[in-house]
């Protein structure tokens, strides 16, 4: 997966790499069970503190995207059922993105087909790499 | 003679190393022009060229001047060491500083342009990280484990020696023998460096990249690893049989088995970086989706200073495979003040010490209950009651001499050496002068002369005088 992080927005580096990784995992670039490279080599392909990347792998972990094995290192986890904490955020986040929308001039159907072809894009990553057959060039993570 | 071509290979292949260098940033690689990344289109335009060939001529023209002044350099071996060394250390900082600073005029000139005219190459600002590529980085087909083999391996001419003591008292056994270990850890942090250093996202396609973080660790890890034993064996060769007798026989020989081996290793080297190149370069040229990022505004001055960026070292972009600082982080700049003024006050220093070993004359200072000896740098005072014996000779005697500190030219000896059956000595000693002071103390030999042979005999005779012998 091809990460994209920019220098010159206020966004911190460890919300873009967060999201960058959900969205990855979330169009299937990321396939359940994909190793995450490790802190130290990521900080020092961003050129970025270590901590700054702990943070995030921090924040996905808590969040259920990856889980963090000693000897494996950080592993992208298998599709779980969203909790009640997850859709009240989900709910807040749309509430404002439709408020937004409506402010701006945006009709209902205009934005639930945004909302839906962004939807599709999405290839949640349901099929581990090894049943999808595109493990990466057969290395044991 | 021997130092004489040591030296003149040496000077030819930072020559060659140098110009190398400054004239292949006078062209484009990776849109990369004068250390100015340009846009496709505007490569071909006029003032784009002119400012290229001209680089070229200057560069050209620079290198043969200061390849002309570098044979009277080379002139001055015959002379003094102190004032070679100083005319030689002026000539090769010249020989980097003036190219660089025609680099630097052409680097700023090209960025004015490319400024006014607003060409930009992909994003700025931007940082692109493969996963793929990235998960790849510490797997390296040979361990780092060679290291340490390889650094025993330097150790066995140590173990096979009489003695440790022996083995150290050789003459530059310790340099030597720091130097191969030295040798090995900066191998060691290059191998770490292509191991665990940045992934580069070349491209969209994680194959491209992972092919080419492969391929850097492959080719340049194993290359550490063979240098780090071919390095070892270059060693092994000086430092065999050292603290034994027949250590001196075939010397010179050794030496040229040593400088061959050393020649070997550059070349592996060489050809190690030119494959590394050539092959990226083929697969890069098959990826149809290449990442561009724009990253002049860091590198304006001709160095790396990206504040935001928490990497010391960095892959420099003008002189391909070579490592350099990053000016915006405080480690960088401590490092390369650091280094320079190290560098700076290492050489006036060495200068001086030599100025003061080939011109302050030696002299021998008889007070009332000691005898003082003066030379550059190894002054040396005995109590009277200590010398046990004083003898005029007429040249030095025929046995094995090694040096423990000091210089020994074709002129002079002058320091701590070890003498074949005498043991530790001090040397005053011009060489075209045979008429030499011998004085034996309780710990020491002391040799002494002057340029004068009258002087050097009046001074014996006050010496017999101060000390009470016939």
């Amino acid at each position: 997966m091809i990460i994209r992080l920019e220098n010159k927005t206020d966004v911190p580096i460890y919300v873009q790499l967060r999201n960058q990784i959900v969205m990855g995992i979330g169009k299937g670039e990321l396939k359940t069970g994909e190793a995450l490279p490790t802190v130290r080599q990521l900080a020092q392909d961003i050129g970025v503190n270590t901590m700054t990347v702990n943070k995030t792998y921090q924040i996905l972990k808590l969040e259920g995207y990856i889980e963090i094995d000693r000897r494996k290192g950080a592993t992208v986890c298998a599709v779980r059922e969203a909790t009640a904490e997850f859709k009240e955020k989900l709910e807040g986040e749309l509430e404002l993105l439709s408020a937004q929308a409506c402010l701006k001039g945006y009709e209902k159907e205009e934005f639930l087909k945004l909302c839906a072809d962004m939807f599709d894009r999405m290839n949640a990553a349901s099929l581990s790499s090894q049943e999808q057959g595109q493990g990466f060039g057969g290395l044991v993570f | 003679m021997i130092f004489f071509i040591i030296m003149l290979i040496s000077s030819a292949s930072l020559a060659g190393a140098f110009y190398y260098c400054f004239i292949t940033a006078g062209k484009t690689k990776k849109q990369i022009l004068l250390g100015v990344t340009l846009p496709d289109q505007v490569l071909e335009r006029e003032d784009i060229r002119e400012i290229a060939k001209g680089y070229k001529r200057k560069i050209n023209r620079c290198m043969g001047i200061l390849l002309l002044i570098g044979i009277p350099v080379h002139a001055a071996m015959a002379g003094y060491v102190s004032v070679f060394f100083i005319i030689y250390m002026v000539w090769a900082v010249l020989l980097y500083w003036l190219p660089y600073q025609i680099l630097k005029k052409e680097h700023n000139r090209m960025y004015r342009l490319k400024c006014e005219n607003h060409w930009t190459v992909g994003e700025t600002r931007t940082i692109y990280i493969d996963t793929a590529a990235s998960s790849l980085a510490g797997r390296y087909p040979l361990s780092s484990i060679h290291f340490l083999i390889s650094a025993l391996l330097c150790l066995l001419p140590v173990y096979i020696s009489d003695s440790i003591s022996e083995f150290f008292q050789e003459e530059m056994a310790g340099v030597i023998f720091a130097t191969s270990l030295f040798t090995k850890l900066a191998l060691f942090l290059c191998y770490s460096f292509f191991a665990k250093g940045k992934n580069k996202a070349f491209s969209h396609d994680t194959k491209i990249n992972q092919k080419c973080s492969r391929l850097k660790r492959n080719i340049m890890g194993s290359c550490m690893v063979i240098l780090s034993y071919l390095d070892s064996i270059s060693f092994v060769i000086m430092e065999w049989g050292m603290g034994k007798e027949q250590y001196t026989s075939h010397f010179n020989e050794r030496i040229l088995l040593f400088c061959f081996v050393q020649l070997i290793e550059i070349c592996f080297l060489i050809s190690c970086f030119v494959y590394y190149e050539k092959r990226k370069r083929e697969i890069l040229k098959a990826d149809k989706t290449p990442i561009l990022v724009d990253e002049d505004e860091y590198w304006n001055g001709m160095y790396y200073n990206n504040p935001e960026d928490k990497r010391v070292f960095v892959a420099d972009r003008v002189f391909e495979s070579n490592l350099t600082f990053n000016m915006g982080h405080p480690a960088g700049k401590l490092i390369v003040y650091g280094i320079t003024v190290f560098t700076v006050v290492s050489m006036v220093w060495l200068s001086v010490a030599l100025l003061r070993m080939d011109f302050v004359p030696y002299t021998m200072d008889i007070r009332e209950e000691s005898v003082k000896f003066t030379a550059g740098g190894y002054n040396l005072e005995v109590p009277l009651e200590k010398i046990e014996k004083v003898t005029l000779l007429s040249g030095l005697p025929d046995k094995r001499l090694s040096k423990t500190n000091g210089g020994a030219t074709d002129g002079y000896l002058l320091g701590k050496f070890r003498m074949e059956d005498v043991g530790s000595c001090y040397m005053y000693v011009y060489r075209k002068y045979p008429v030499i002071i011998q004085v034996d103390t309780e710990e020491r030999v002391i040799f002494f002369n002057t340029k004068e042979e009258e002087k050097t005999r009046e001074l014996y005779e006050r010496l017999c005088e101060a000390v009470g012998e016939e």
